[in-house]
């Protein structure tokens, strides 16, 4: 088949102040085809899509499509020309109910003398969700009233209503558990399918090869190389991807699953948000894994750790040292001014976590999945994120001289190599994956050692998601009770002692660590 | 277990940091690079710039009387009460907080600081009547708004009327005026040139530590951007912003002092358009009233010097009084545009 030429990038840059995000990309995307994005974190990828989406402006080059030059105005004239793109951060606005949300900038279309008349517009929009089996959320509910997952999914669904020629998908499918992504999965297919454009941004390789019809690698800003379906190969693509060739382990190697039976973290008979009922305990030196499926209540699990769900039912109790009492605090202060090593050594004792407040006297680290709006200041720098939840392991006499929090900052940019122009950038302006680096090392310097990571690696390329691994292992086997929620069954299987599947606010099942689990052996338990 | 730790801090091949880092000074400047090296230091474009064009246009339009001994001197009573104020205010304002009470608060200090030193004839039990009046005052304020969960504007607004109240009722009781029947006894606060020099410098270095080195600053400032986000971050949001209300007690209660002793006797209008005043020099500074990690102090003392030189000098330039106050409105509102236009760029499109 004789494929035809959609859309066409010439010498396409886009500058941040000093910062090139691109630089002279020049691609071809066919019609009929899905085209995957590959590069490591702030590469580029989503800088090239939101400009062909109207989001960004275009510093200079351009862009053809369907060999006429096209320079979208905004958002909305991308869309009016059938492009679509599904953003990798919230794409949907607060406080506005589902149906305003899909028609955004588009309630003329429902108005008469300036009154939108709503009955039609949610009988639209309960159309639009219909048409991707969203039956579930209801047109006239708050957005807020959602989770992450299913605001994502109305985005797809708003996506899909324009029925566009062009359709991006800027990292979604970390968002999403196993049944929203083979929706997406299957919505792609269908849209090249019908001769139309997919252009595919994700991090993760096995699904990339398995969906993309072509690869598009960009490093630094710039098109490295365009590789065929049929030239499709792991280690190859990496290899582009990061101009080095990646060695080591990406998860940990052993399958010993052993830990200390001192309890550090339990949840007793909880009853909170869509939990019924749930037992979890977690030891010191053990990784526990929770999956699911969206709506199955595995983020709650997570919440209910962190003190952010009101309990119905049952109590949460984590075990962690006593806290310093205001002596103590002031010989630490003391000793450090003299350089001297301060170790008061203080017994666990248990705390009861009814709120976060709570979870902070016990120390407990955590990582909402919502980043950009709980674990993040997005206005402030980098430097002043990473800090901020260790201001109290900084502070000497509760002074916190800028040489420490610049010393603290370091070591986390340096070791998670998050890419910036410099650590006093507003992390707002960090690509999705580095801002994701920024949250996650902001609670690794700390010393918590109860940790509730939900999704960590989510939207991390390939390198640093190694590093995060290796660095989670060796906290465990310091000692730490580590607890992961993730959606990707690969990583809890490459990483926890233990894992649990959530389903309808329910504990299914367990499964120990073992060399024999296998994915298929779970998701049967999932669906 | 060696090797793993160093893993941890290992830096990578290629350090990303330093090497964008060395990129501008390879580039050449353009046109565009100084706009969005503009952009991007607005805030202390407005601050530095507003500063040196007042003094630049007063020194010209007075003819070098802006910088006489004498105006100099009127210059420094005028600036020292409103900088403590701004100094602690800007706690406030940082936190994303709002106050409309302050006026109101300097005067019921007054006539709280004329009863106390007619009576007891002790400057010092004086100072600390102002301090603990206004720290009840933005205690109550910051306590309610919290409480009640309403919003700090509304809460202020309450303590404006009944402290108003109090100071009016008090006036309207006598026919003779409330003033001090030996005005000496604060010659230190009214006269002593040093003093308040010493005071601005002593209350901005407190300030400054406490805003810019402690968790009560970092996580305030924080609150104001996110408030969830400083919560999940360790911030007990409630405590940081009810200190802050008391910081700026404590400065509104000096401040009262100082004002209070220039003037020497307490009228029903006592203090008011102090609000107006704080909320003018702050913006000068170039301080985003919507708070968050952007706030400087250096916004609360810039600020407040310019609104000074500002009043000052159109004053002795010969513009009429009623007309410095439009004067004032409208470089408010121009002003508060510049900076509202700014805070829309903020919630840019997610990517
Ligand atoms: N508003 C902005 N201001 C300054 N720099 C920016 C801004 N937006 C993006 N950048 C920079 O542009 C570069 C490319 O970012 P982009 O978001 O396109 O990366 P990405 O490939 O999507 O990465 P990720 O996989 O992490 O999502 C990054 O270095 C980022 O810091
Ligand atoms: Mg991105």
């Amino acid at each position: 088949m004789e494929k035809t030429l959609f859309i066409q990038t010439v010498g396409l840059t886009k500058k941040f102040g000093d910062v090139v995000a691109v630089d002279n990309v020049d691609m071809d995307v066919f019609k009929g085809e899905i085209r995957g994005l590959i590069g490591e974190n702030g590469s580029g990828k989503s800088t090239i899509s939101s400009m062909i989406s109207g989001i960004h402006s275009i510093t200079s080059g351009k862009i053809l499509l369907d060999g006429k030059e096209f320079r979208p105005s905004g958002a909305l004239d991308a869309r009016n020309h059938k492009i679509s793109m599904i953003v990798q951060e919230m794409g949907t606005i607060d406080n506005l109910t589902v149906a305003e949300n899909i028609f955004l900038g588009e309630e003329g279309k429902f108005g008469k003398a300036g009154f939108v008349n709503r009955v039609k517009m949610n009988a639209e929009a309960a159309k639009a969700l219909a048409a991707i089996g969203l039956q579930r959320i209801k047109p006239d509910d708050n957005i807020n009233a959602y989770s992450f997952e299913d605001r994502k999914l109305v985005e797809i669904a708003r996506a899909v209503y324009y029925d566009p020629e062009l359709f991006i998908v800027d990292e979604t499918t970390t968002a999403l558990s196993q049944d929203g992504r083979e929706l997406i999965h299957s919505l792609m297919r269908e849209m090249r399918d019908a001769g139309k454009a997919v252009l595919f941004i994700s991090h993760d390789l096995p699904e990339l090869m398995e969906t993309c019809d072509a690869l598009t690698v960009l490093r630094d800003g710039k098109l490295i190389a365009t590789i065929e379906r049929k030239d499709f190969d792991e280690d190859k693509i990496k290899q582009t991807m990061v101009g080095r060739v990646i060695e080591g382990n990406y998860y940990r190697s052993d399958y010993d699953y052993s830990c200390s039976d001192e309890v550090r973290l339990e949840v007793k008979d909880v009853e909170a948000g869509m939990l019924k009922g749930v037992n979890i305990t977690v030891h010191a030196g053990e990784i526990v894994g929770i999956g699911g499926l969206s709506g199955g209540g595995m983020h709650d699990v997570g919440k209910v750790m962190f003190g952010m769900l009101k309990l119905k039912k049952g109590e949460v109790t984590a075990y962690a040292p006593a806290r310093y009492t205001f002596k103590e605090r002031m010989q630490k202060s003391l000793s450090a001014l003299t350089k001297k090593p301060f170790d008061a050594e203080k017994p666990i004792v248990p705390y009861n976590i009814r709120s976060i407040k709570n979870a902070l006297r016990a120390n407990i680290g955590y990582i909402s999945k919502d980043r950009d709006k709980e674990t993040l200041i997005l206005q402030a720098s980098i430097k002043d994120n990473l800090t901020l939840s260790a201001l109290d392991e900084l502070s000497v006499c509760g002074i916190i001289t800028p040489r420490a929090e610049k010393k603290f900052a370091k070591e986390q940019v340096d070791g998670l190599r998050i890419k910036c122009s410099s650590m006093r950038q507003p992390v707002k302006e960090l690509s999705g994956g580095n801002k994701q680096k920024v949250s996650f090392g902001k609670w690794i310097g700390k010393d918590s050692k109860i940790l509730v990571f939900d999704s960590p690696t989510r939207g991390v390329d390939v390198g640093v998601k190694t590093t995060m691994y290796q660095l989670l292992y060796r906290l465990k086997q310091e000692g730490y009770a580590i607890v992961i929620i993730s959606e990707e069954l690969p990583e809890l299987i490459g990483m926890s002692d233990r894992m649990l599947i959530v389903k309808d606010g329910e504990i299914k099942k367990e499964f120990t660590r073992s060399p024999q689990l296998k994915e298929s052996d779970i998701i049967g338990y999932m669906i | 277990m060696k090797t793993e730790k160093e893993k941890r801090v290992m830096v990578p091949a290629e350090a990303p940091v330093e090497e964008t880092s060395e990129t501008p000074k390879k580039r050449k400047i353009s046109g565009a690079d100084v706009w969005q090296f503009a952009k991007s230091q607005k805030n202390s474009l407005i601050r530095y710039g507003a500063f040196v064009l007042v003094l630049i246009v007063f020194a010209i339009t007075t003819g070098g009387k802006l910088f006489s001994t004498y105006n100099l001197k009127t210059i420094v009573s005028q600036v020292t009460p409103l900088l403590i104020m701004s100094a602690g205010l800007i706690f406030v304002f940082a936190h994303g907080g709002m106050d409309i009470s302050v006026g109101a608060v300097v005067g019921l200090c007054s006539l709280l600081s004329v009863y106390v030193l007619n009576d007891t004839g002790s400057v010092f039990l004086v100072l600390l009547t102002c301090i603990a009046v206004a720290v009840a005052c933005y205690v109550i304020n910051g306590g309610s708004s919290i409480l009640f969960k309403i919003m700090s504007t509304i809460s202020s607004l309450a303590i404006m009327f009944a402290a108003r109240g109090i100071v009016t009722y008090n006036v309207s009781r006598t026919d003779e005026t409330i003033r001090f029947t030996n005005s000496s006894l604060v010659k230190m606060f009214s006269d002593n040139y040093g003093f308040m020099v010493a005071s601005c410098v002593i209350i901005v270095l407190i300030c400054k530590v406490l805003f810019d080195y402690t968790k009560l600053g970092k996580q305030a400032k924080a609150i104001g951007d996110n408030p969830l986000g400083a919560a999940q971050s360790g911030a007990n949001v409630n405590l940081i912003k009810m200190l802050c209300y008391i910081v700026a007690g404590v400065c509104v209660g000096i401040a009262s002092v100082f004002a209070i002793a220039r003037v020497g006797s307490v009228s029903e209008n006592m203090g008011s358009g102090r609000e107006m005043d704080v909320l003018i020099a702050l913006i000068l500074g170039g301080m985003s009233l919507s708070g968050g990690t952007k706030s400087k102090l250096s916004a609360a003392v810039i600020g407040s010097i310019t609104y000074v030189l500002l009043s000052n000098g159109l004053s002795i330039s010969g513009v009429p009084t009623n007309y410095i106050s439009l004067v004032k409105g409208i470089l408010f509102l121009v002003i508060v545009l510049l900076t509202l236009r700014q805070s829309k760029n903020i919630r840019e499109l997610p990517r």
